[in-house]
């Protein structure tokens, strides 16, 4: 099981919001993810949150400043649009990227760049929403804000079969609010994907760590980690008793 | 320390191979194409990417003299995750022939462990086991993987370093006299990681 902090960025500042929303400047992302590498993190994931509406600049200058002290995996994604896009990610530093919009409204994307990067540093990014009256989960595009005709589990099976490597998968109900993961979603995904899931969204307290399936392939962590409120040795040590399988540094 | 040419894929993880040799003082020059190689020295050739792609960004980058040297033993080659996939003769991902170092063939994880609660791409820190005396202290640490093939080596003197998924063993480390290849990222793992690069290259370069 991966510890993956995640952080939302924009140019190359980390920032946080709720429900991807309202999002506030926290600091300096490279020196985040920096404390978090010597703390024993197993992966980073940047989000870029503005790449989709402006330059890619920021984000470009903070990963070969990350990848310069940070030996752990960063996965890297937020506009990327062409098989170019991920290949400027990927010369600037980024170990995987992962797509969300782009793959929604064309999914052959999927196929050009697993054609050209190999399926295992594809990652497919899913920002869902449970639909109050049908009881589906709706898949969203642009950080959330535009619902997509895409129902959740058909296009898990469509971007498997179309060769992404592993699901990162957003519950945007309970992102930032730090009441918990999504166990259902968890669950529902985990029952019918052979892919690696990472779940992301809501953790907030250690106990949030009993609820979790040992199928998880890893965890996001956001807002805890960058409000201090609760240290990496805290969820390893944690992790470790509950009997997960995780690395020790 | 010793000369290190990184050869460019065009489509890898060059940055953080790149700093993770320079971190640990090894004198790096980054390559598009292997025209100058110098006799005595190491050729990295990082991961990432598609078999068949970087087999012929190979063959467009003059390659030939240098596969010659390597035949010669005339210099050291170290392959990483894809760069280890291309030692051997071929690779279900593609139909690329592969360089052929080591005999046997690159296949599908999935050909192997399906059905169930099998999961196609092996991602993540897994336990590495070492048969070696030099990397000894190295055996039953953890490293990074991200991989949907594994190669399967023919002669099982070839391998150096095994993992374990659902229960059997895979191969993720093979040398054979001036070429190794690792399946994978001692460049993202940690500073274990780091320390197990530099062991690595100066065992293996001696």
């Amino acid at each position: 099981m991966r510890i993956i902090s995640r952080l939302d960025i924009k140019n190359k500042f980390l920032i946080k919001g709720l429900a991807l929303e309202g999002l506030r400047k926290i600091g300096n992302a490279k020196d985040f993810s920096t404390k978090y590498f010597h703390e024993g993190i197993d992966e980073i994931i940047y989000i870029d949150t503005v790449a989709s509406l402006y330059s890619r600049d920021g984000i470009f200058n903070l990963l070969m400043e990350t990848v310069k002290e940070v030996f752990v995996p960063i996965t890297v994604g937020g506009g990327i649009r062409t098989v170019k896009d991920a290949y400027r990610y990927f010369e600037h530093g980024a170990d995987k990227i992962f797509l969300n919009t782009s793959a929604v409204k064309e999914p052959k994307i999927i196929d050009e760049l697993v054609n050209n990067f190999g399926s295992a540093n594809i990652t497919l990014s899913i920002e869902t929403i449970k639909d109050k009256d049908s009881q589906t989960w709706g898949v969203y595009t642009s950080s959330g804000r535009d619902k997509s005709e895409r129902n959740l589990r058909d296009w898990i099976v469509e971007a498997t079969e179309r060769g992404v490597g592993e699901l990162f998968l957003t519950s945007i109900n309970n992102d930032g609010f730090q009441k918990g993961y999504d166990i259902k979603l968890m669950n529902d995904v985990l029952e019918y994907s052979n892919l690696p899931v990472v779940l992301s969204g809501g953790f907030g307290n250690l106990r949030h760590l009993e609820e979790i399936s040992k199928d998880l392939s890893g965890i996001a962590i956001g807002s805890s980690l960058h409000y201090g409120t609760i240290s990496i040795p805290q969820i390893k040590s944690k992790m470790k008793n509950l009997g997960f399988e995780i690395r020790d540094v | 320390m010793y000369k290190t040419y990184l050869f460019n894929t065009g489509i890898s993880n060059l940055l953080s191979v790149d700093h993770a040799l320079k971190k640990l003082n090894y004198d790096v020059v980054k390559i598009d194409n292997f025209i100058d190689i110098e006799e005595g020295c190491l050729v990295v050739v990082p991961g990432v990417g598609h078999f068949d792609n970087i087999m012929n960004k190979l063959s467009t980058s003059n390659f030939k003299k240098t596969d010659l040297l390597i035949k010669e033993k005339k210099i050291f080659f170290l392959g990483i995750c894809l760069g280890m996939q291309i030692l051997f003769e071929n690779s279900e991902e593609g139909t690329s022939k592969g360089l052929g170092y080591f005999e046997g063939s690159v296949r599908k994880l999935s050909n192997r462990f399906n059905g169930g609660k099998h999961i196609s791409t092996n991602v993540g820190w897994k336990n590495v086991q070492i048969k070696n005396s030099t990397l000894d202290k190295f055996n039953n640490n953890q490293f990074y993987f991200v991989h949907q093939y594994e190669a399967i080596p023919r002669n099982e003197r070839d391998i150096f370093a095994t993992t374990t998924l659902f229960d059997q063993s895979v191969a993720v480390g093979v040398k054979k006299d001036n070429v190794c290849g690792i399946q994978f990222h001692p460049e993202k793992s940690g500073t274990v990681g780091l320390e197990f690069l530099d062991f690595l290259i100066k065992d293996f370069c001696g």
